[in-house]
């Protein structure tokens, strides 16, 4: 059955963001302890939780745990077109060789890799950049999996719930972002190794940031594409009806495809007309967001909605994934978002639309559809504990860094500098709320009784 | 450790303004700020009221949607996008063409400090300009992309390698503020910080007089040693004892030492003149003759502060002066 591999695959998503977050909290033992953590190791903790978190984790963890469990339910076909098999043993060795490189051949040049700095220490690259190659290719193996299945259902496109749309559309930007994103990794791992090719010498910098958010913006940012497919259906579900308007949210879904591949170059310095570009075409995901929020509110409006932990969690998804999106309308005005780039507020915003928008749909999405998935029952009251205790940990972890960016703080410092401690505290505070909310899910889900219905 | 920016008070979001351009800044974030803060209670109060005050409701049938309500609700999401889009377009476009006549002051950026040269060769690595004035920074960096970031001027430049980065502004406050630099860049990055420091136009024309008189106030060996540093000569000499590209000034002076082609020298003050100015006519054994002549950059009165540096250093002092 397709449960299996799923469960493989989430086992494994889940140890990658386990990974992750110990790094992150590392960092932050690190940065407050009084004998600090040095720049070198932070810098190798900071590129690993980047990578780690970005390619191993965000962009498979909707996907593989939700496309292998749900998709062919929901298009009510027996199986999906293959197996996922190939694709597992990819991500697995994939991540294996990434986990490998951070304790043989630790890289620090940051996960955005910019040159030239990302140049130096010939040939450390080579072990994590084989790895993403791998991961990569297997983003590429679902996404084929996935189309095919979707071509192969009899349910018409219209018909189907948002998270098989939100996934088919997925699909297109994991094949077409994972195929550039490797190939920039190939490139960029020969300068690095030998000093050949376009990314290799001084001056490189300009075009690998093009090729690299090229590839990765789509992958990364609109890894929400799937996210708000999970909330649409969570919606819908827990109102007990078809979405309102279910039309206007899956052509905006395509809508947000498309200009996922027109909005790169928002953050790369290079020249104001550009920028303005850039900056519009961010802007204009503002039409589709709009359509997809006026249909989840009127899908609300109309009756009651069912209480339950999943409710706890896409209230937090409006929350924080609202104030991520909210926060990109400072970053895309050229004024505000030139003094911005690269401080705190940037590390908000990614914490906001990643952990706020994607963790949060996984979350809503594991406690609305497990008795579906695994036929278990989990404590209602449990899990509505941990909805609250984690909006709360998330927006305490990750408002004050929107406040140290503001006031100039720039991210990857090792050290806390004077003036920003309280912040600092809260945050840290947050960050352990957060973290025991989680723990209290995973123990949630795993103590989850058989139900005792007739099967 | 300077609390440059007097952050104590988490009330405030924003450091200091220091510029008008900073005021405006501000002003469109504020803008900005109020239209999100609007939208946020607007989406997440409408769904929390309805999951809350829908207990018990009949559900209302239908898919109709009311055409008006989502029309009025996407018109004001796109007059909130381009709100965004265009505010503070005039002070964006203010800030990427400095004024005719702006002071110009080169930087270099380099891991892990900065090096800033005012238009009579002055070199030093805090900022020092003038308020009510406006500063052109021609900026370069000699290896990796840095960033400067002045908080209170609200000025975030980039520094490309292989470009000069251009970016102005006109500081209206006297103080001392932070400067560092926001890209990641390697071992040592916290550490790329500095100060810049306002005067007013009459001080900092003093300042630039007297800081540019390395002289004045200071002792030969003092002004030796500024001059070690900034003529790089650290790159190849230590004053340690350690053997880098070149000998080390440590007991040199005085000491004798045998050149390439066999002659016993005694380094005195006519030895450390010609090494500086023709150095490769006659090398201490051991080193190659790679130096770049001095001939032209350094005057007669800072090789005499440099020999007394020398000299201070040695323990063979009294021998040179034979």
């Amino acid at each position: 059955m397709n449960n299996n591999i799923a469960f493989k695959y989430l086992g494994l998503t889940a140890a990658m963001f386990l990974f992750g977050g110990l790094l992150a909290a590392f960092m932050k033992i690190g940065a407050t302890s009084s004998d600090a953590t040095s720049q070198a190791v932070l810098n190798q903790m900071l590129t690993y939780h980047g990578v780690v978190m970005s390619f191993l984790f965000l962009i498979p963890v909707i996907p593989t745990f939700f496309g292998f469990t749900m998709l062919p339910k929901q298009l009510k076909i027996e199986k999906m077109c293959c197996n996922g098999k190939p694709g597992f043993t990819f991500y697995s060795i994939g991540s294996l060789l990434v986990i490998v490189s951070a304790m043989k051949f630790a890289v620090s040049t940051g996960w955005t890799f910019t040159p030239p700095y990302s140049l130096v220490d010939g040939g450390a690259l080579a072990t994590m950049s084989a790895g993403l190659v791998l991961v990569a290719l297997s983003w590429a193996m679902t996404g084929m999996n996935f189309i095919q299945t979707v071509h192969k259902s009899e349910v018409n496109f219209f018909d189907m719930p948002m998270l098989s749309v939100s996934l088919y559309l997925n699909s297109f930007l994991m094949i077409i972002g994972g195929l550039v994103f490797s190939i920039v990794i190939v490139l960029l791992s020969l300068a690095n190794a030998f000093g050949i090719g376009p990314f290799a010498g001084q001056f490189s910098t300009i075009l690998l940031q093009n090729s690299f958010w090229f590839a990765v913006t789509p992958l990364l940012f609109f890894a929400l594409i799937p996210a708000v497919g999970i909330i649409s259906d969570v919606i819908a579900g827990l109102t007990n009806r078809t979405l309102v308007s279910k039309k206007s949210v899956t052509w905006s879904l395509a809508a947000l495809a498309v200009l996922s591949f027109a909005s790169w170059g928002t953050h790369i310095d290079q020249g104001k007309t550009l920028g303005f570009v850039f900056s519009a075409m961010s802007l204009l995901t503002a039409v589709p967001i709009a359509l997809i929020t006026y249909s989840w509110i009127a899908t609300l409006s109309r009756g009651e909605v069912s209480c339950q932990p999943a409710t706890r969690f896409t209230i937090a998804f409006l929350v924080s994934c609202g104030i991520g999106v909210l926060s990109t309308l400072f970053t895309n005005n050229m004024s505000i978002g030139s003094y911005l780039s690269s401080t705190m507020f940037t590390t908000a915003q990614i914490h906001y639309l990643m952990v706020g928008g994607v963790v949060t749909s996984v979350l809503a999405g594991l406690h609305f559809w497990w008795t579906d998935i695994t036929g278990k029952e989990i404590r209602l009251s449990l899990g509505k504990l941990s909805g609250f205790l984690y909006m709360v940990g998330l927006n305490m972890s990750f408002f004050p860094q929107i406040i140290m960016g503001t006031k100039g703080l720039p991210q990857g410092l090792h050290t806390i500098p004077v003036g920003f401690e309280t912040l600092n505290w809260v945050s840290s505070v947050g960050f352990i709320v957060l973290s025991l909310s989680l723990l209290l899910v995973v123990f949630n889900l795993v103590t989850s009784t058989d139900t005792t219905s007739s099967e | 450790m300077l609390n440059f920016l007097a952050l104590e008070s988490i009330s405030s979001w924003f450091p200091p303004e220091a510029s008008y351009q900073a005021f405006w800044m501000d002003k469109a974030f504020l803008g900005i700020l109020i239209a999100a803060v609007f939208a946020f209670v607007l989406v997440v109060g409408l769904a929390i009221t309805f999951v809350i005050g829908n207990r018990g409701k009949v559900a209302i049938e239908g898919q109709e949607v009311n055409q008006l309500a989502r029309g009025l609700w996407v018109l004001g999401a796109v007059l909130m996008a381009y709100f965004a889009f265009s505010s503070n377009f005039c002070g964006f476009m203010d800030t990427t063409q400095a004024p005719y006549g702006a002071y110009e002051i080169d930087v270099t950026a380099r891991q892990w400090d900065w090096e800033f040269t005012y238009p009579g060769g002055h070199v030093t690595d805090t900022l020092h300009v003038a308020i009510d004035r406006p500063v052109r920074l021609n900026m370069q960096t000699q290896d990796v992309v840095h960033s400067l970031l002045i908080p209170a001027l609200r000025v975030n430049q980039a520094i490309i390698p292989g470009k000069i980065s251009r970016t102005w502004f006109q500081a209206d406050m006297i103080d001392t503020f932070m400067l560092r630099s926001s890209k990641y860049s390697g071992e040592q990055f916290a550490d790329m910080h500095t100060a810049m420091i306002t005067h007013s136009p009459a001080k900092f024309t003093e300042w630039l007089e007297a800081a540019g008189d390395i002289f004045a106030g200071r002792t030969l060996p003092e002004v030796g040693e500024i001059l070690y540093t900034r003529h790089g000569c650290a790159a190849c000499h230590s004053f340690d004892g350690s053997k880098r590209v070149g000998p080390s000034f440590l007991d040199m002076y005085g000491n004798t030492f045998n050149t390439k082609e066999g002659v016993e020298v005694t380094v005195d003050a006519a030895y450390v003149r010609e090494s500086i100015l023709t150095p490769n006519v006659s090398v201490i054994d051991g080193f190659d003759p790679v130096m770049i002549p001095y001939e032209g950059i350094l005057d007669d009165r800072e090789i005499e502060a440099l020999t007394e540096w020398f000299k201070s250093m040695s323990s063979f002092a009294d021998q040179g002066e034979k």
